[in-house]
């Protein structure tokens, strides 16, 4: 027994050590768990609240120029819905078409973007809309110029957001002209480019042709723009493109977050023939 | 310095709170200076390992919280404390002023290249490779750190080092 004690004084700052390291090792292990969700719920809320209050000091002093550039995107959309609408009066027949896209528009919910990180340690937005809003995990956050990101975490009053601009965000994406199809990636670097992956070399795809997002994803509605393709280097069974993203991450204030797409039918098809995940882990590629 | 334990659990959360809504924005190349690896070096310089492992855990539970990232920040502030626990300087030593200083830097600088490392083993969101996480942003999170511990040192921390 004395040589147990006499061990335990010795050794009590590694044993401390193994300690702490466990703990934090459970709560790696357990962090999607109900208590420890909660936990990290109460810290985004907490975080979120101080950053809205830091940031809307910031706002003030930007309202001018934010003004402006909300009435040149209102003029963009203005103009859109016009034309959508003479060519909608125009082709009746066509409409069945456009009515999956005019059904979704209905419930899209708008928020703020109050804090953004982009470093090494952390690559995320904090938007000011949660689950009393109706905002859920796996939820399409966008603007008009494109895709910004998927919802992964949602606390009452706030939602994270992954941005296309993680290492870990995967999209399909499909051209507006050639229609070839492939899986975007961003592989770091610089912030305004992205990577377009799996497409083949018979692909017809050109220089300059809009990416947009397909209906094969499992989250995000299709047709929305996610960038323009502007190298594009063949490999060996696959084009190496590299694409501009539409939406520029560095101004982002304003977003919309579009409603979830539910087809549990597709989703549950898709996962059928895949080897069982891990609780909390989705699938990469969507 | 273990007599103001109150003030120091204080300062730790004021810290916290500058570290996750100021100083994690000013980033070079992704990485950002770490006053809180700053501050549990600091600790573990002067009270000793266990001491320093403690404040590391406490400061990871916070930092955590509020970054939504609580299990890799706890495992990451223990072994900073735990690493620069090795560069104790014991109340009672006869080392001079800058025998002491040398110390303290010597405990940013491996607090700060273990803690990167144990952080970037468990995280990637910028996409890059490994070695250049390791070594890269590690030698930059050094390089940062340790101005910041300069800076203090030379403001605050002159008369802790004399006595």
């Amino acid at each position: 027994m004395q040589k147990f004690f006499n061990f335990l004084v010795k050794h009590n700052a590694y044993l401390l050590l193994l300690l702490y390291c466990s703990v934090a090792l459970l709560v790696i292990r357990f962090e999607q768990d109900d208590l420890l969700s909660k936990i990290r719920s109460g810290g985004t809320e907490l975080q979120a609240s101080i950053s809205d209050k830091i940031t809307s000091y910031g706002y003030l002093f930007n309202l001018r120029k934010e003004n402006e550039r909300l009435m040149k995107i209102n003029a963009e959309l203005l103009s859109n819905v016009l034309r959508d609408q003479t060519v909608l009066h125009d082709e009746k027949n066509r409409r069945a078409l456009f009515a999956d896209s005019a059904a979704a528009s209905s419930g899209y919910i708008t928020a703020r973007v109050i804090d953004r990180k982009f470093s090494s340690r952390e690559n995320m937005l904090l938007i000011d809309a949660g689950k009393k809003r109706g905002i859920r995990r796996d939820m399409t956050v966008l603007t008009p110029q494109g895709l910004v990101g998927r919802v992964i975490f949602v606390s009452d009053n706030y939602a994270k957001v992954m941005p296309v601009i993680h290492s870990d965000f995967k999209v399909s994406v499909s051209s507006d002209r050639s229609n070839a199809l492939g899986i975007l990636s961003w592989n770091g670097g610089a912030e305004h480019l992205a990577a377009i992956e799996h497409v083949p070399i018979s692909s017809p795809l050109k220089k300059g042709e809009m990416m947009l997002t397909t209906d094969f994803s499992t989250f995000s509605p299709r047709s929305i723009p996610v960038g323009r393709v502007i190298r594009i280097k063949p490999d060996k069974l696959f084009y190496r493109i590299d694409i501009r993203l539409a939406v520029d991450f560095s101004s982002l204030t304003y977003v919309l977050v579009a409603p979830l797409k539910t087809d549990p039918e597709k989703i549950e098809a898709f996962h059928e023939d895949l080897p069982q995940e891990q609780p909390g882990i989705t699938n990469p590629v969507n | 310095m273990t007599r103001s334990l109150p003030l120091l659990l204080v300062l730790l959360a004021v810290l916290c709170l500058i570290q996750v809504f100021g100083l994690s924005r000013l980033t070079l190349f992704g990485v950002s200076p770490d006053i809180v690896t700053t501050f549990v070096a600091v600790i573990s310089v002067f009270t000793g390992q266990r001491t320093g492992m403690t404040y590391g855990f406490a400061s990871g539970m916070l930092t955590g919280l509020l970054s939504g990232n609580i299990g890799v920040s706890l495992l990451t502030r223990t072994v900073e404390g735990f690493i620069s626990g090795y560069c104790h300087v014991p109340e009672k030593s006869h080392a001079t002023m800058t025998q002491k200083s040398r110390m303290l830097y010597l405990a940013i600088v491996l607090a700060s290249f273990f803690g990167n490392l144990v952080f970037n083993l468990f995280n990637d969101p910028l996409g890059e490779s490994l070695a250049y996480r390791i070594f890269i942003s590690g030698t930059l999170t050094c390089m940062m750190n340790l101005l910041l511990g300069i800076a203090l040192n030379k403001l605050f921390l002159r008369k802790t080092l004399t006595e």
